[in-house]
């Protein structure tokens, strides 16, 4: 009955419910099931010869030899059956079938050779175990119940005398069955063991199998943000291509038009190449911020002087497409501890798109304001708004709403996540809120000049 | 060359695309005209009543050329003119298109990747429209 070692190999096949190839974790373990079944009935052949002659124990070997022969022939049957499972719920009830034959195998071999005197009774500890493992939840339960069920009858039923005695002569002086205290203790001390290996197992179990699931749940998040890099690289090399493409069109015609034709077509692909060149830049930066390898340096910048500057060089635009500007800035807004490049590129970023994506007739504020270490910078439009779907996705590298295709298709959308990274570079924080139709509030922070650097 | 004065309508975004092709059809002698949106292409073609489309995939969507493509062919009066399909896609699109796979599940002639040489396109339109007499 030797089915020592099954539960240390439990440990390294960690059942875990739900994954894919659960039905092929299952499999395996009635597999195994199968051959320890084979070793335990080696070793019942082995012990009985070693208890007869080296322990000089005395007891009727023909019933055990015939449970032995039981179990020999229901382990053929489980692997014939198994053979033709293959449904990870058919190959649990598989499961489930093995552990209740082996526990009553386990009965009756302590039944026939002496009941309660018979030590092998400690190896229940062995099902109890790996039901557990493999049924943490209430199927372990029952198990151990069963267990301790058909033990406790077996014992009680033995010692009064209602079913015939198989008694195992020579390794006790007196019988346990001889006053009532040790059968009564032997009881107690066999069901707790039972219940509480089955307790902390399942416990094991579960935890395994959450540990199994977070794992599982890892591997398929980096596979797919894997995938998302594939095709973010092609999305690249689509945007690299387009205005490199448009460049080399114009240039090939500049021969074919009339010569005061030509500085236009010369002019726009010099356009294009310098939008192309901005964009090889822009990715520079923002794989570099990914990478963290740029050490932004940060010193006091005036932002009431780079909202200003901005909203003057914007003024053109906004003219152009009927916005009116607006600043409105609190006369006392101190100095952020931010990195002037990153600043100025956001601030003209949030107000080039505020602009851009506005209506005739529309406006924009950009107002600022102190709150909590930190100076908090707003930009609010009555533009076309984001709709809500696309408000997670917004500062997405190269992400762009349909409206914003249909006013430009051709800017690349990078400039809302570069701002976001190198808002989040200088230790600052972005967000967005917005209603379709009704305009957009972008809403940037930098940390105040002169606090200690935020961690 | 019996070809010259056909009209030939260009569906593309990208300005400097339709400004580079009509140069090179213009100087060719053929009847340019251009629209930017695919969502206009329907009017445009019942209007001009070209004789070849120039058509880019990707506008207003990813796949926004098609969607042209598929409406002409509806038409009874356009089912037969030929569309030269220019793209710098190849391959990227939401529909993971690619030509030589697909081509034959889509009513456009031919595929040509951006930029187009002069000469290729020529040579190309020439072709299509001598084809489709």
């Amino acid at each position: 009955m030797s089915c020592f070692g099954k539960w240390r190999t439990c440990l390294n096949q960690p059942n875990s419910p739900g994954s894919p190839g659960r039905a092929d974790e299952a499999f395996r373990q009635l597999a195994w099931f199968i051959r320890l079944r084979w070793l335990a009935i080696a070793g019942v052949l082995a012990t009985l010869p070693a208890a007869w002659y080296l322990l000089r124990l005395r007891f009727d070997p023909m019933p055990l030899l015939a449970v032995t022969a039981g179990v020999v022939a229901a382990n053929v049957f489980f692997r014939v059956r198994l053979r033709r499972t293959s449904t990870a719920e058919r190959l649990t009830g598989l499961a489930r079938t093995q552990i209740v034959i082996d526990l009553i195998a386990l009965v009756l071999l302590l039944y026939f050779a002496g009941g309660i005197e018979n030590p092998f009774s400690f190896y229940f500890v062995f099902h109890t175990a790996i039901a557990a493992f493999i049924f943490p939840e209430s199927g372990s339960l029952v198990i151990a119940t069963l267990a301790f069920g058909l033990y406790t009858a077996m014992v009680l039923l033995d010692w009064t005398g209602v079913i015939a005695r198989f008694p195992l002569t020579g390794l006790y002086a007196v019988s346990p069955y001889q006053s009532l205290g040790p059968v009564l203790a032997n009881i107690i001390v066999f069901g707790s063991t039972l219940y509480i290996v089955r307790y902390f197992t399942a416990a094991i179990s579960r935890r395994l199998s959450r540990r199994t699931n977070q794992l599982a749940q890892a591997n398929r998040k980096l596979l797919e943000a894997d995938r998302n890099r594939v095709q973010s690289v092609i999305t690249v090399t689509h945007e690299l291509r387009s205005p490199a493409a448009a460049a080399a069109s114009l240039l090939e015609v500049v021969e074919r038009v009339s010569p005061d034709e030509r500085p236009a077509l010369i002019d726009r692909a010099r356009q294009r190449i310098n939008g192309l060149l901005r964009l090889i830049g822009d990715l520079l930066d923002l794989h570099q911020l990914e990478l963290g390898t740029t050490n932004v340096e940060t010193a006091p910048v005036p932002v009431a002087e780079v909202v200003e500057a901005a909203a003057a060089e914007y003024a053109a635009l906004a003219r152009e497409r009927g916005v009116s500007v607006r600043v409105e800035l609190p006369a006392d807004l101190p100095p952020a501890q931010a990195s002037a490049r990153y600043l100025e590129f956001t601030v003209r970023n949030l107000l080039a798109n505020a602009i851009q994506y506005n209506r005739p007739g529309g406006s924009v504020t950009v107002s600022a304001r102190q709150s909590e270490g930190f100076v908090e910078v707003e930009v609010a439009d009555t533009g076309m708004g984001i709709p809500e779907r696309d408000l997670p996705h917004v500062f997405d590298i190269f992400f762009r709403g349909d409206e914003a295709k249909k006013t430009d298709r051709l800017a690349p959308g990078l400039g809302l996540s570069l701002v976001k990274r190198l808002v989040e570079t200088q230790g600052g924080t972005v967000r967005v809120e917005s209603e379709a139709g009704k305009g957009s509030r972008f809403f940037f922070t930098v940390p105040i000049a002169g606090k200690p650097e935020p961690a | 060359m019996t070809t010259k004065g056909k009209r030939i309508l260009i569906v593309d975004d990208d300005a400097d695309f339709i400004t580079a092709t009509r140069a090179v059809l213009a100087g060719a002698g053929y009847e340019v005209e251009a629209c930017t949106k695919a969502a206009e292409a329907s009017a445009r073609i019942r209007e001009f009543r070209p004789d070849l489309l120039v058509l880019d995939v990707m506008m207003e969507t990813g796949s926004a050329g098609f969607d042209v493509s598929y409406q002409v062919r509806k038409d009874p009066h356009y089912a037969k003119t030929p569309i030269l399909m220019v793209t710098a896609i190849h391959q990227t699109t939401p529909l993971r298109f690619s030509p030589e796979t697909d081509g034959e599940f889509l009513p456009v002639e031919k595929f040509l990747d951006k930029p187009v040489p002069a000469d290729v396109l020529l040579r190309e339109v020439a072709h299509l429209l001598e084809s489709a007499e």
